[in-house]
């Protein structure tokens, strides 16, 4: 979500190829552009950034900058463990919603699945803790979030930066991609600032969402 | 003959699988024994004091754990005594460093920090905004979930072979310093940071260092005029750039360009540990 929306924000046309989604360095996304391959979101965007001569970032100061990688990286670095263990291991029974396609393949990937995301997430080091503490650790990431978002219209004010695509990919899946979870319940009681800057974003960078949903159900 | 032969490569191919995992189950049963055998002991310290369990002192800081230096930093911000146990350095849940206090063992820095919070009543962020302890958090989760592995590809992947300059190793535990770096490795490629080229990780990892940097911009601390409860976890982390990684990108940063933390080390060191030269190794 965070390539597909940097992409739309800086109006690069692209075509999605959902066969090979793994690419060098066995990471996904990944981009080709004339022939040359870039793994890693971030490396994609910054790659991007020099080729097409994009910058999101004019309108902020180095230190506000500061501020939204601060929260990027919390996302992408702890909330993102709790949203594989919350899917793979701990609910995933509520994974067939978002990605299944048929039940073999939804027990294949989910049996697989899971024990990576776990043999993962206990390298990572939050494996170790029990489902109640990761819970608790993610939320207070999401509650920290909230706080400095606060009544804003982006994370640094009325103009989005780059970090804004990112914590749009994270924070998107709680509002969307994490049915029945305590973080969809978070974003959509307590939290509520961070579900309308999702729908915010969603309204004005993918009119098309509906169709793209209806799309992905047709071809199940 | 063929058809034997093939008859056995495949019984072989079996065979060793279910050993594989037999033996990989054993081996985390044994762990686990051992870590329990070990906490029956420090069942029966007395109740009133808390034993800090980390890593013995290095030669270059007092911690060369960042979650270590983290904890102690902590346990002298909110003013509560403690003895140091340098023995039993794994705790449950096969991490460090952890505690043992009125009975219980705690592992984890962050979620002992919250036990001693709750279980003492402290709390050390009274004067700190909401939005100055969410950007504090902020910065706590890049230097411990994403600068960490920066850390662990300079320090112990790339120049393992230093690691004795930083702290004493036992001769036994200095043979194993590849085995352990290899298994730091496969835990960085879990981890996802790892599949990158050591000179895309650093240029991920210095990204941190701005970041930080650039939140703390000209204030004293991450609470302000006084540090929070995450000055103790970014200062853990970000010392270990200006004083436990000789001769990387990360020192010579906070040397120049990021000065501001190298500065911001200074007062929390002042302020937390005045003891800070006889808090190291010496030997």
């Amino acid at each position: 979500m965070k390539v597909h929306t940097y992409l739309r924000m800086t109006q690069i046309p692209y075509k999605i190829d959902g066969k090979d989604p793994f690419g060098p360095k066995g990471k996904a996304p990944w981009i080709s552009l004339n022939g040359e391959h870039v793994a890693d979101s971030e490396f994609i965007i910054a790659y991007l950034n020099r080729k097409c001569n994009k910058d999101l970032n004019k309108e902020h100061s180095v230190d506000q900058l500061a501020l939204g990688t601060a929260v990027r990286v919390m996302l992408e670095d702890q909330f993102s463990w709790g949203m594989a263990l919350e899917r793979f291991v701990f609910n995933p029974q509520e994974f067939r919603k978002v990605f299944g396609k048929n039940l073999l393949y939804d027990t294949i990937i989910l049996t697989f699945g899971g024990s990576v995301a776990y043999k993962r997430a206990v390298a990572q080091g939050i494996g170790a803790h029990s489902r109640e503490e990761i819970e608790g650790i993610v939320s207070k990431n999401l509650r920290a979030v909230s706080s400095l978002l606060g009544d804003k219209k982006y994370i640094l004010g009325d103009m989005p930066c780059q970090d804004d695509c990112a914590i749009f990919g994270q924070l998107g899946q709680a509002v969307w991609g994490l049915p029945n979870s305590n973080y969809e319940k978070l974003v959509h009681s307590e939290l509520t600032n961070l579900r309308d800057y999702c729908f915010r974003i969603k309204d004005l960078y993918y009119a098309d969402w509906d169709q793209l949903i209806s799309r992905k159900r047709k071809s199940a | 003959m063929g058809c034997c032969s093939i008859e056995l490569s495949l019984t072989n191919l079996i065979l060793f699988g279910v050993l594989y995992f037999v033996g990989k189950k054993a081996l985390k049963l044994f762990k686990q024994w051992k870590i329990d055998r070990m906490l029956e002991k420090w069942d029966d310290a007395p109740k009133d004091k808390l034993i800090l369990h980390t890593v013995w002192r290095s030669k270059l800081l007092p911690s060369a754990s960042p979650f270590g230096l983290k904890l102690e930093t902590y346990l002298r911000m909110a003013k509560i005594p403690y003895e140091l146990d340098t023995k039993d350095v794994m705790g449950p849940k096969g991490k460090f460093p952890w505690i043992t206090y009125k009975g219980a063992h705690i592992a984890d820095s962050q979620l002992i920090i919250e036990f001693l919070n709750k279980k003492l009543d402290i709390s050390v962020n009274k004067n700190t905004s909401k939005e100055q302890l969410a950007i504090a958090r902020a910065c706590r989760v890049v230097m411990e979930e994403h600068f960490f592995w920066g850390l662990i590809q300079y320090r112990f992947i790339d120049n393992v072979k230093a690691v004795p300059q930083l702290t004493k190793i036992p001769a036994m535990f200095k043979l194993l310093l590849p085995l352990r770096s290899c298994l730091l490795k496969q835990r960085m490629i879990d981890n996802g940071i790892g599949k990158h080229t050591p000179t895309e990780i650093y240029q991920m990892t210095e990204a941190d260092l701005h970041t930080v940097s650039g939140a703390l911009g000209s204030k004293k601390f991450f609470g302000g005029d006084e540090p929070c409860e995450d000055d103790c976890a970014i200062f853990g982390g970000v010392a270990q750039a200006v004083w436990g990684l000789p001769g990387s990108s990360f020192e010579r940063l906070c040397d120049g360009e990021l000065k501001n933390l190298k500065e911001y080390c200074e007062r929390m060191k002042e302020m937390y540990w005045p003891d800070w030269e006889n808090c190291m190794d010496k030997s």
